[in-house]
């Protein structure tokens, strides 16, 4: 059984049921007890002082049992030693069992029947005319038992329906809502650990804020300094060394980018900032951002639900990949349109290529591969930003080598929207550099 | 007439240089670090626009933009760090004719305070009537693409080429497609080729015409006319 609340209401029901079993077997065991025979033997020796002897005529003995009938409202029946009745009134009762040597309960049908043994060893059958009262406690009983499980059903139901709340914005919390927080209800230890999580979702909203507060302040007190060497560049008197002045305006132009891609990265980490989802032409995009580095752009339109700014940071940072490593020949960009919302892209360029062993490593931030021919040059967070833009996209980025050398970067994407992209986040919070994004059908 | 600007931003240097540029380029620039000073000299003095930085000490950037939007339709160019895009909405949202990332290269700050302060002599333009990417401006209205302000050369065809592309811009557009859209055209067309027309609105709107960033060619497939453009 999947549900809690199915069973805890199993389980309570079991209960109620065994204690049903258990009373009745109690009640059993209760009337083969001494005490009630002894008892019962008392009654006998009673009715012997009262019922006229044997040795009385019949008549007289028939008109006090029909009047000790009346009085107990009982079928009562007086019989002799060997079982033959001697007087009897209302129904007649089943005969005494030969075997029947003391007083007691004879369990019979028609309900039960008390038989009392007298001192001069007549016996006296009776049975009440309330013998029905038995089945009437048993579908009281019943009704009872209907009446407690109906009425207890919502009360479990509230208890795991709490919970069941709670568990909704737990995931909503992990899942990047930092506003998720659950309605306090009751004051037992479901209440209390509404009331902890609360506290925690608090916390973190508190802390996530800083620290966004923090990345905002770090990216303003950074590109304020830029646009002012920006701006004295533009002011810089004289026109002589013109390439001077263009390396130091990209040298500004790549550490803004590197601040960009450092809050980017913090961004996707903590599930934040707003991710704007429209109709992306991933070959317009891949044409537009391949004018800029002279790559060469080929394929077929595909069109994506997808954020543009993201998709243009991942091509972006391919591109910039292969321009570095492949001694300024322009990358090759090709778009396939696997299916309805279904895109492969690939970047491909003549550099010298990633040895296998590199190709997963190689998609880690701030990963250097071993011999980088480079010298210092590492990939930063380029790659890492590519391989978690894809997997946003519901695919993923992988390296292989090209046929006649070089490298090959493979984008599988895929259409999102919101609900696919909050369990895209919350099945990659544990595993988001894991090779276990989704794969395409190898193209 | 010399163009009176207000500028609201802390910091001091960045300030003074903006101000300097600025001024080598004919403008007169007031500058105020707090928003409350800024907000104080509004009312006092004659302003053609706003610069306003989006961190001020006492108060956010936007808050100031919706304080004056409320009082007068001054121009407001925003200058912001944040790199996000929901901020560029919410400015523009706000009121703020538009916005610019930091660092910014000096020339798209000139040509966007120029743009502003145009358009808002041109009052009454819809937005539909107008397209403006970076330093270029399509306006349909004049039927003419302005680059940093200033008017290009384009013949009746050539525009509505590029008002077509423009408008579908971020989409690969085959060259069928475009035919077909211009066909009212189809004396002017039949003269010379598609691919003719478009290396001449290249050779009048594009920096370096060899190496296109605002109509780009893709292989087999048509023309792209750029979404994002001027942005380094």
């Amino acid at each position: 059984m999947r549900r809690l609340y199915l069973k805890i209401y199993a389980a309570f029901i079991g209960i109620l049921l065994l204690f049903g079993v258990l009373l009745t077997v109690a009640w059993w065991l209760l009337a083969m007890d001494n005490q009630e025979n002894r008892t019962l033997e008392g009654m006998g020796v009673v009715l012997g002082e009262v019922l006229p002897s044997a040795t009385k005529p019949t008549m007289t003995l028939q008109t006090k049992v029909e009047e000790l009938a009346a009085l107990f409202r009982a079928d009562l029946s007086v019989l002799a030693p060997d079982g033959a009745v001697l007087a009897e009134s209302g129904e007649a009762l089943p005969p005494l069992p030969a075997d029947q040597r003391h007083s007691g309960w004879l369990r019979v049908t028609g309900g039960p029947v008390i038989a009392l043994l007298l001192p001069d060893h007549r016996w006296v059958l009776a049975r009440s005319h309330h013998r029905h009262r038995g089945l009437g406690l048993l579908l009281g009983l019943s009704l009872l038992l209907v009446v407690i499980a109906a009425g207890s059903y919502p009360v479990v139901r509230r208890v795991t329906r709490r919970l069941e709340r709670l568990q909704a914005q737990v995931e909503a919390l992990g899942a990047g809502e930092l506003t998720a927080r659950v309605k306090v209800e009751g004051n037992d230890e479901v209440a209390e650990l509404a009331r902890s999580f609360n506290r925690t979702a608090e916390r973190i909203e508190r802390l996530v804020g800083a620290q966004k507060s923090v990345l905002a302040n770090v990216s303003h007190e950074l590109r304020t300094p830029l646009a002012r060497m920006r701006m004295t560049l533009e002011l810089l008197p004289g026109e002589e060394r013109p390439e001077l002045r263009h390396r130091l305006a990209k040298d500004i132009a790549e550490l803004d980018e590197l601040i960009g891609e450092l809050l980017l990265a913090s961004q996707l980490e903590a599930r934040e900032g707003a991710v704007h989802i429209e109709e992306v032409d991933l070959l317009a995009l891949a044409a537009e951002e391949a004018a800029g580095t002279n790559a060469d752009v080929s394929g077929e339109p595909a069109r994506l639900q997808a954020d543009a700014r993201l998709l243009r940071r991942l091509l972006r940072n391919l591109l910039q990949n292969a321009k570095r490593h492949a001694d300024g020949a322009p990358a090759e960009v090709t778009v396939e349109r696997l299916a309805e919302g279904v895109a492969r892209m690939i970047v491909a360029d003549r550099g010298p290529g990633v040895p296998e062993s590199e190709r997963e490593r190689i998609f880690e931030p701030f990963y250097r591969l071993p011999e980088s021919r480079r010298g210092s040059e590492g990939a930063g967070l380029g790659l890492a930003l590519v391989r978690q833009i894809a997997r946003m996209h519901g695919g993923d980025a992988r390296c292989f080598a090209r046929a006649g050398g070089g490298s090959s970067f493979v984008v599988d994407l895929r259409s999102i929207d919101q609900t696919s992209l909050r369990q895209v986040w919350y099945s990659h919070s544990n595993s988001r550099f894991a090779s276990s994004g989704p794969q395409l059908p190898a193209g | 007439m010399t163009e009176h600007i207000l500028m609201i931003e802390d910091d001091e240097s960045l300030a003074a240089l903006i101000a300097e540029y600025l001024g080598t380029m004919g403008f007169k620039v007031t500058t105020r670090r707090t928003a409350a000073d800024g907000l104080a000299l509004l009312p006092q003095e004659a302003f053609d626009a706003l610069i306003l930085d989006v961190m001020l000490p006492d108060s956010d950037g936007f808050e100031v933009c919706r304080q004056v939007r409320a009082r007068s339709d001054l121009p407001i160019l925003m200058l912001t760090a944040r790199g996000d895009e929901t901020d560029r909405i919410v400015g523009l949202e706000l009121g703020a004719d538009d916005y610019l990332p930091k660092p910014f290269n000096p020339r798209e700050l000139l040509a966007r305070l120029r743009a502003i302060l145009r358009r808002r002599g041109s009052a009454g333009v819809s937005s539909t009537e107008l397209l403006r990417f970076g330093r270029l401006e399509i306006d349909r209205g004049a039927r003419v693409a302005r680059l940093d302000g200033l008017d290009r050369a384009l013949t009746s065809y050539q525009f509505d080429l590029l008002w077509t592309l423009a408008t579908n811009a971020g989409r690969v557009m085959s060259r069928d497609a475009l035919m077909d859209k211009l066909r009212g055209h189809e004396a002017e067309a039949f003269d010379r080729s598609l691919d003719v027309h478009v290396s001449r609105i290249r050779a009048a709107l594009e920096d370096d015409p060899k190496h296109p960033r605002r109509i780009i060619t893709v292989r087999g497939a048509g023309y792209v006319f750029a979404k994002r453009q001027d942005i380094e």
